[in-house]
Formats: structure tokens, C-alpha cells, sequence
């Protein structure tokens, strides 16, 4: 072993006439204390911020039904792509960046890879806004902005998060024609204090089943059927339609329907 | 005191309440350690020396923020690989090393005789000094902590901040590389 030439050092003398002189002193203990809790802070905020944002995707979906609109394929798809508020989902992808960030500088960050971290974020998000729709917590929060007279949010769920509801028609069939169907709108009071309440609207639709997109096996429609139009007003208020959903069916026409199954079944057996 | 006696962790204990003499005794222990450790990250002993100067007064100056129910070693072996890193930045070095700084690390695997017994891990610790510094430096990092230093793989999460589970991949890729490297 060429132990001649095997370097040993002795730093202590110098490192401690540094520290004597006064150059290098020690950190307090408060100092990292408020580093650490004000991370943790950040942390949480940052977490909770992501939740909202993520219950509020939700709650669009929720709001405008969008499981509606993929059952009528391509034509759907694109229509509620056309529509999404981005920015809620551009927001969610920041905040998740930003929440890696943070987590990264925690003690324990780095004990998971950055995928894995994302996974738990989105899977907490999930959870926590499932729990935030289930307590209804949106609707409220829109109400009392409606209540307390604040047009921004006020407005940001009416334009932005309701689009799509909003260019939707729900009615009842009036009068079906050689090959136009007459609908009477019911309006969904937007002023959501009886949200529960359909108020009458006078307004009549006259659409052409035949130009449109049906999701649904019925080939006719009945007078008093209750069916949602989907379609887009442009700038002059038109109403662009392009599919029909039928909401329910008359019950005697439901019933018949049933009993023409049954009696297929048998003939069948 | 026996400051020789006593554990990194409580000899970090002491050094929070200002006992200098305890800063010294961790000094004696780690000094060597870490100036080899150093050596082969940033390629220069005298720029080694240094680094080990400042992880030193970082150690002083940052000990409150140490947590006792953590290894001190790795926490240590954490500021001085920053340190070093930070080092080779400004140095820009990565590639110009210096011939003694081989003679340094010729020295090392003959000092690392008594401890390694298996024949292949000695044969790899040869082609290592010969071929570590073309390495990427996270794989040089690796390499060096497992065959050098004897760092198990949660240590070498702990210097490195990564997952344990990433140390594990990383050393693989670092051992073909380096195979690579060698029979080129």
C-alpha cells in the first residue's frame, strides 16, 4: 500500500478559527422551525386550492350532464370539447406541478418518485371533491354568490361553468308534425333560489327530428314527452340544433313499449 | 468527555449547544471520509480540501436544522455532496481531470483491500478509477457511494435525495455504462 503518499487532513484548528472569529455563525432554531412550518403551510393551501379546482371540473360535468353528450359520439364529443373551461384543467396541471415543487423540498419528499407523488395528489383531489359534490358544497357556494350580489363568481359559473346547460333546451313535446316537432321550453329558474322549481316558459321550439342526432331507440316522438335539445344559440340568439335526448318518455307509450318487449319474449320462447 | 465514545448524533446534540470541542471531534471523524468522497466527485484535491473546509461550517452553521432521529452521516454526506456539486459547476471540470487525481483513487482501492473480499468487486473498483470519470455524474455518484464509501442503498437515498427504489435502477445503468465504458 503506498501509505507515503496517502493524504491525511487536519482541519479542525481552521474550522474552528473560522467559527471563533465570529464569520460563521450558527443558524437559530426558530429560523428553521418557520421554514419548515411555513412549507407545511404552503403545502396545504396549495392541496386545498387543488381540490376546489378540481371539484369545480366536477361539478361541471355534474351540472351539464356531459354523459349525455358522449352517448351521441363524434357529433358529442366535439360539442363538449368546444365548451370545456381549460382553464380549470390548465390550473389543475399547475397546481400539481407546484405541489411536486413543494413536496420535493419537504424532509420526505424524495422517499417517492414524482410520479407516484402525482398519483396520491390526484387520487386525494378525486376523493376530496367527490366529497365536496356530495355535500352539494358548489351549489351553495353559487347561491350565496347569487345572494351576496358578486357578479364575478357569480358570473364565471353562469358563462362559463353552465355553457353548455345553457345551450341546451329542456321541454315538453307540443305537437309533432308530418316532420317538425313543436317544444315548449322548460326553463330551469337561473336565478337557482328554487332551483328545484321549473318555471314555464313560453317560448316554443319547432325542430326536424330527422336532421338530428337522436339518442335514443325511439324512432317516434309522442306529445307530452319531456326531451332535451342540445344544440348552440350563435350571435343572434338563434338556436342551432343537433340532437335530441328523450328525458322521459310518456308513460303510456313507456308501458307499451314494455308490454311489445314482453310479448317479443314470448313469441320467441 | 469521551467525544470518541459517543454517537454522531449525540455528538451533534453537543455541537447545538455550542460545544466546540464536540465540532472537532466530528471534524476528526469525518474528514478523511469526506475529502476522498469529495476527491471523486469534483477530481481535484485541492479544491477538495476546501469543499471539506466549507461542509464543515455548513455543518456549524446548519446543525439546528438536523434532526436527531436521523442518520448523521447521510446528513453530513448531503451537504458535502451539494457542496461538491456546486464545486464542479463553477470549476466546469467534468471532464479535465487530472492525472494524480488517479494516483488518489489508486490509492483508495489499495486501502479498500482489507475490506473487499470478493474478488469482483475489487476487479470493479479498478475499472471504476479508470473509467468513473466518463461517467454521467449521477452514475459516478452512485457508484462511488456503493463501492467506495459503503453507503446501503436508503443511505444513498438520503445523500442524493431519490427514491430508494431509483438508487437501485440508477446503480444498474451506472455498472452497464461503466462495462460499456471498459470494453469498448
Amino acid at each position: 500500500m503506498k501509505t507515503e503518499d496517502k493524504k491525511t487532513l487536519n482541519i479542525s484548528n481552521l474550522v474552528l478559527e473560522k467559527i471563533d472569529s465570529g464569520k460563521i455563525k450558527m443558524r437559530p432554531r426558530w429560523k428553521f422551525l418557520a421554514d419548515k412550518i411555513g412549507l407545511e403551510f404552503s403545502l396545504v393551501c396549495v392541496l386545498l386550492s387543488g381540490v376546489f379546482v378540481s371539484s369545480l371540473i366536477m361539478y361541471y360535468w355534474q351540472i351539464n350532464e356531459l354523459e349525455y353528450y358522449f352517448g351521441f359520439g363524434y357529433a358529442g364529443i366535439k360539442h363538449v370539447l368546444s365548451s370545456l373551461p381549460y382553464e380549470l384543467f390548465i390550473t389543475v396541471v399547475l397546481l400539481i406541478v407546484f405541489l411536486n415543487f413543494l413536496i420535493k423540498k419537504m424532509e420526505w419528499g424524495y422517499k417517492r418518485s414524482w410520479s407516484v407523488w402525482t398519483g396520491v395528489l390526484l387520487g386525494v383531489m378525486v376523493l376530496s371533491s367527490g366529497g365536496l359534490l356530495a355535500v352539494r358544497a358548489h351549489e351553495q357556494f353559487e347561491q350565496s354568490s347569487i345572494v351576496n350580489d358578486n357578479p364575478v363568481i357569480d358570473n364565471f359559473f353562469h358563462q362559463r361553468l353552465r355553457n353548455i346547460s345553457n345551450n341546451a333546451v329542456y321541454g315538453k313535446i307540443s305537437a309533432v308534425k308530418n316532420d317538425e316537432v313543436d317544444v315548449i321550453e322548460n326553463k330551469i329558474d337561473k336565478n337557482l333560489k328554487n332551483q328545484n322549481v321549473q318555471s314555464s316558459s313560453t317560448e316554443v321550439y319547432t325542430i326536424k327530428p330527422e336532421k338530428l342526432k337522436i339518442n335514443s331507440q325511439q324512432k317516434k316522438f309522442e306529445v307530452g314527452e319531456e326531451i332535451k335539445i342540445m344544440g348552440k344559440r350563435d350571435r343572434d340568439g338563434k338556436f342551432n340544433a343537433w340532437g335530441v335526448k328523450v328525458i322521459k318518455q310518456k308513460k303510456d307509450e313507456k308501458a307499451k313499449d314494455m308490454k311489445e318487449s314482453r310479448d317479443d319474449n314470448k313469441n320467441k320462447k | 468527555m469521551e467525544y470518541k465514545e459517543l454517537k454522531d448524533e449525540e455528538l451533534a446534540k453537543e455541537i447545538k449547544a455550542n460545544n466546540h470541542q464536540a465540532l472537532a471531534g466530528i471534524i476528526e471523524r469525518y474528514q478523511n471520509k469526506l475529502f476522498y468522497y469529495i476527491v471523486r466527485i469534483i477530481g481535484n484535491p485541492d479544491d477538495s480540501q476546501d469543499v471539506v473546509q466549507e461542509t464543515f461550517l455548513k455543518v456549524y452553521e446548519n446543525i439546528q436544522g438536523f434532526d436527531e432521529s436521523r442518520k448523521f452521516s447521510s446528513w453530513i454526506y448531503r451537504i458535502a455532496h451539494n457542496l461538491a456539486i456546486n464545486q464542479v459547476k463553477k470549476n466546469q471540470r467534468l471532464s479535465a481531470v487530472e492525472a494524480h487525481t488517479l494516483d488518489w483513487l489508486e490509492d483508495r482501492v489499495e486501502e479498500a483491500e482489507d475490506i473487499v473480499a470478493a474478488e469482483e468487486k475489487q476487479r470493479l473498483l479498478k475499472e471504476m478509477k479508470e473509467n468513473i470519470f466518463s461517467l454521467r455524474q449521477e452514475y459516478r455518484d452512485i457508484l462511488v457511494l456503493y463501492y467506495f464509501e459503503d453507503k446501503s442503498y436508503e443511505e444513498i437515498s438520503d445523500i442524493l435525495r431519490i427514491p430508494a427504489s431509483t438508487v437501485g435502477v440508477w446503480l444498474r445503468r451506472a455498472r452497464v455504462n461503466l462495462k460499456k465504458i471498459t470494453f469498448k
